[in-house]
């Protein structure tokens, strides 16, 4: 495919910590093309975020990369299209090229994510002055559109601002505005509303969105939380324990989902319809991956576990074109499985909505 | 900004009050004044204490002190060096302690800063170890040990520097003292630079700094340092406290006709008036340098400059 | 949104169709392994274990203290023993006699020059050891040494502990109660602290005559503010905890809730802040003793014995050295001790 922007593939990291070695990241694959949207869906600690943070190249000091590769295509400064495995180059070339310029991240908590001793003004110039060497004047110009951009008013004011004299909102804005100063072709969200109001939430994806739109960049959405994936994305990853178990376009995941642990997460999804007013919850924790796993990781949480999880890892099995999930249940030998009344129920009642809504669903 | 800095100089304003107020009532306690020299009769009684205002209200008093106190008017030794005027003693004496507890803090804060910096950037290396093993010695000897240590060493065995103070070689002869000061201004300086390094460069700022691209060097000099250097601000204060507990002992060692072994001097020949102005002396310096850092914390940290000033 | 390795076609792996079956234990995998095998103590323990230089504090400390304890005991001098003809004695043991060191030799620079002598041989002591050498009054160092240490530890102990009871208290209250009382409350603190430690000593000293008792009671005028902010900061950030919350739902008492609820919950960092302000706590004591203000003689601290051999220690280096070591040790493993105590209670310094 022409228009891949970046592939990851069989991404395998250890992380050496004074208890021993933790096997954070167990062979993933994810890839996504130009102008598309993907989530990668997971509990914390299921390795979302260290999986992007080796796509910048800004992995802790103390992790191991065993195997696997990321590919990431761009054009390069003589307007050729390129292809470069970020995994072999060193962090200087990937500070230089890379880092802002082509890949650039949005952080989960804008109150810790701003350096408080810098004005805003300064922090969004930073990225371009150092790559392209722009001119103060420019990049002060630049810098007060791009606020603009991101829907920030009295935008020469808040230039001169430090963050602490912004809402979080506010602050957030900014640092997609930072995110944005070097033009970058894939824009990499960690939780980008966790730490935000419910009410100011939506904003900042709907900008996101807007942003996507117009420049026609790549997302890559970290969350833990589907009901953000469901508005934004066009594909979902869910992961689990360093895994990658289900993937597939957003109707899959919602309409269709085949792995129990994304049973488990739309189940746990808050649902203002329901008429049980228990909320769900995942039993149990992820697991310590100071520990090899043996078998499906996700047995020892999972209501339908077979004897099989204890014995082999589950593979990828395909349901559709573009869906995928590595459970046993769907394998031929396996006895059907339904997902749980509860849910099937809840998804009927979102189709229906869908359905009255006057959109289609597939 | 304008309500941070009168709230400071109001706390310092009142604590210098509280201190001579408890100046003030032990003077009235201590025996050793002049009204208690038994050789004085009634009338000339009477005369001192229309001559120091002490048959006025206590409050006078006690105002007519603060007055005192604050013009250097300290009143006069009674042992020491009988009937000479404390401020002249302290005239002489104060710019030689001034002089060499500014050059260990000098010395300490900009050793300890590199320390701290270079065991924060190259942490869990051998240059962090060793940094890591000089700051925790210097803050578990004290400073008389290492006074003594250098004196033994390159004062009486090499003889590269004067084992005593001497009016003659005022910077050679300063330098063991200043720097066995300076230990443990060194060693906490650099233990704190190294933790406060270390917060920030895992904060999330300098995780977004990093993936704008820019090189480790930008990295530190224009986001870790600023973080970090601010705090370190603070502990300046207490340090300071240490280096004046410090200094008596190392004036005492090197023989250093300095306010710290003056006032060694004064305790132990129950100079009580000496001792009630050098604390007044400590006290007030103290305060004004607290005075000073706070409010250099405030110019330096936007997120206090520019609080609200209803906040 | 392909190239995913494809490996369902057929099930051609070699599990037997019998594993193929739904395990039905929906009541095991309620029990959450991760976090019921893990103890926090335990967890701490661990720790602080890995770190290797706590562990040498800790030995260290604990065998200061026993000798501190037994040492005095340990041969037939007592501390206040004085013998004039014995006097400046160099360190000398029986066993290492043999092999020429601490054989009771030294090494006496004058300013013709220096020599060695030995004045066990000089006076005819051939059956008397000094193992630390013996003083300008002929006082066993050994003994002295470790009476001294012992002094040093109860005037530190009581100190810190005092402190802690007082800080932790005032913090705790500081920061339960808020408001109106928490504001006075830090007040009073800034203006104590903005009160130089080496003033309340130096005054205190003045009212009160030289003792353990005045030294404690110093300490504890000085020592307590960093604990109270400690203990308030954390009280700040227990209170709006939910089982704090849940107490004070159930009607819980303001007292209840400060000590029964959120102290067990702070105990880490005042335990660390205690191994803190111990050394603080021997530092100053020795100060005030070389300064001429701390234990009364015939009893020493390891300050006063400092201060003794400061007179003597060009000519007679050995009197000064063993309470420089036994105190810069104390020292610097009560600090090993508190870092590594920090570390392991500190869930930032946990990887991952």
């Amino acid at each position: 495919m022409a228009d891949k922007i970046i592939e990851i593939n069989n991404l395998d990291i250890s992380f050496k910590t004074t208890a021993g070695l933790v096997h954070a990241i167990r062979g993933i694959n994810v890839d996504l093309e130009k102008g598309e949207t993907v989530a990668i869906v997971g509990e914390s600690g299921s390795g979302k975020s260290v999986t992007m943070k080796a796509a910048m190249g800004i992995l802790a000091s103390n992790a191991v990369v065993n195997s696997g590769e990321i590919l990431f295509h761009y054009t390069d400064d003589d307007g050729q299209p390129a292809m470069v495995d970020i995994l072999q180059k060193d962090k200087r070339w990937i500070r230089n090229n890379i880092n802002g310029r082509r890949i650039s991240m949005v952080f989960q908590d804008p109150m810790t994510s701003l350096d408080p001793t810098m004005t805003i003004g300064k922090q969004i110039m930073e990225g371009m002055i150092w790559h392209y060497k722009t001119p103060k004047k420019e990049a002060w110009d630049k810098a007060v559109g791009l606020l603009k951009e991101v829907g920030i008013e009295d935008a020469q004011k808040r230039m001169k601002q430090y963050p602490h004299q912004l809402s979080g909102g506010m602050r957030q804005r900014v640092v997609i505005a930072i995110a944005l100063a070097c033009d970058p072709d894939l824009l990499i969200c960690d939780e980008p509303t966790t730490a935000l109001d419910v009410t100011i939430q939506a904003k900042i994806l709907e900008l996101i969105k807007k942003v996507q739109k117009e420049r026609h960049i790549a997302v890559i959405y970290i969350t833990h939380d589907l009901g953000v994936v469901a508005t934004v994305a066009d594909y979902v990853n869910v992961m689990y324990a360093g895994k990658i178990v289900e993937v597939g376009n957003v109707n899959e995941i919602y309409y269709d989902p085949k792995h129990p642990y994304t049973w488990g997460l739309l189940s746990a999804m808050p649902d203002l319809d329901t008429d049980d007013d228990r909320l769900y919850t995942i039993p149990g924790s992820p697991p310590n991956l100071l520990h090899e796993v043996k078998g499906d990781a996700f047995a020892a949480r999972n209501k339908y576990a077979m004897k099989i999880d204890d014995e082999a890892d589950p593979p990828m099995f395909q349901v559709s074109k573009t869906h995928w999930a590595a459970t046993w249940l769907l394998d031929p030998r396996a006895p059907k499985v339904q997902m749980p009344k509860e849910l099937s129920d809840r998804i009927e009642r979102m189709k229906e909505a869908v359905r009255s809504a006057g959109k289609s669903i597939d | 900004m304008r309500k941070y800095v009168l709230k400071r100089v109001l706390t310092a304003v009142f604590t210098l009050l509280v201190i001579l107020l408890v100046l003030f009532i032990l003077m009235q306690l201590m025996p050793g004044s002049p009204f208690n020299d038994e050789k004085l009769t009634d009338d000339q009684l009477q005369l001192l204490y229309e001559k120091y205002g002490l048959d006025k209200p206590i409050i006078v008093q006690f105002f007519n002190y603060v007055k005192n106190m604050f013009t250097g008017d300290f009143g006069v030794s009674y042992k020491i060096s009988k009937n000479t005027p404390i401020a002249q003693l302290i005239a002489s004496r104060l710019p030689i302690s001034i002089g060499i507890g500014f050059m260990a803090v000098f010395i300490g804060a900009l050793i300890g800063l590199i320390l701290g910096i270079v065991a924060a950037i190259w942490h869990d290396t051998i240059l962090d170890t060793i940094a890591t093993i000089i700051s925790v010695i210097g803050v578990s000897v004290p400073s008389y040990v290492f006074a003594l240590a250098l004196s033994f060493e390159f004062g009486f065995t090499l003889g590269w520097f004067p084992m005593l103070y001497s009016n003659s070689a005022q910077l050679s002869s300063s330098i063991l003292p200043s720097v066995s000061l300076s230990m443990f201004t060194m060693a906490s300086i650099a233990r704190f630079t190294r933790s406060e390094m270390m917060e920030v460069m895992d904060s999330e700022y300098m995780l977004l700094a990093e993936s704008k691209g820019l090189s480790g060097r930008a990295l530190i000099l224009r986001h870790a340092l600023r973080n970090a250097l601010i705090p370190i601000v603070t502990v300046l204060a207490p340090l300071i406290v240490d280096l004046m507990t410090g200094s008596l002992v190392v004036e005492k060692i090197f023989s250093i006709p300095g306010v710290g072994s003056l006032l060694v001097n004064a305790i132990q020949s129950n100079d009580y008036n000496v001792v009630i102005s050098l604390s007044f002396i400590y006290s007030a310096m103290y305060i004004v340098i607290m005075l000073v850092v706070d409010i250099l914390y405030g110019i330096i940290d936007p997120r206090i400059r520019l609080a609200k000033e209803d906040g | 949104m392909a190239d995913i390795a494809n490996e369902n076609k057929y099930p051609d792996d070699g599990y037997s169709q019998d594993l193929f079956v739904l395990k039905e234990d929906a009541a095991d995998i309620t029990i959450d392994e991760n976090f019921a095998s893990q103890s926090f103590w335990k967890e701490v323990r661990a720790q602080f274990l890995k770190k290797k230089s706590a562990v040498f504090g800790l030995i260290a400390i604990i065998i200061i203290t026993l000798l501190a304890i037994f040492g005095p005991g340990m041969n037939s001098y007592s501390y206040s023993d004085q013998d004039l003809s014995q006097k400046n004695l160099a360190p000398r043991v029986a066993w290492l006699e043999g092999l020429g060191i601490f054989d009771g030799s030294e090494t006496i620079s004058t300013t013709s020059g220096s020599k060695t002598t030995n004045g066990y041989e000089d006076s005819g002591l051939s059956d008397v050891y000094y193992w630390f050498g013996s003083d300008t009054f002929g006082r066993d160092i050994w003994t002295r040494t470790w009476s001294g240490a012992r002094v040093s530890l109860i005037i530190a102990v009581a100190a810190a502990l005092i402190d802690m009871i007082i800080g932790m208290s005032y913090g705790l209250i500081s920061g339960f109660f808020g408001g109106k009382v928490d504001m006075v409350m830090q007040r009073i603190l800034e203006v104590s602290n903005g009160i130089p430690r080496l003033v309340i000593v130096t005054l205190l000293l003045l009212v009160l005559s030289p003792g353990i008792l005045t030294i404690v009671f110093a300490l504890m005028l000085t020592e307590w503010i960093g604990m109270s902010r400690i203990a308030r900061a954390e009280m700040l950030k227990l209170k709006e905890r939910e089982f704090v919350l849940a107490s004070r739902t159930l009607g819980a008492g303001s007292f209840f809730i400060i000590f029964k609820e959120v102290l067990p919950n702070i105990i880490g960092p005042i335990i660390t802040q205690v191994m803190f302000s111990i050394p603080t706590a021997i530092f100053t004591e020795a100060f005030l003793s070389f300064v001429g203000l701390g234990i009364p003689v015939p009893q020493c601290s390891l300050g006063s014995l400092i201060s003794e051999g400061f007179n003597s220690f060009t000519t007679h280096p050995y009197q000064i050295v063993p309470p420089i070591i036994v105190m810069a040790l104390l020292m610097l493993s009560f600090n090993l001790v508190a870092d590594g105590l920090r570390e392991a209670l500190d869930p930032k310094f946990k990887e991952m």
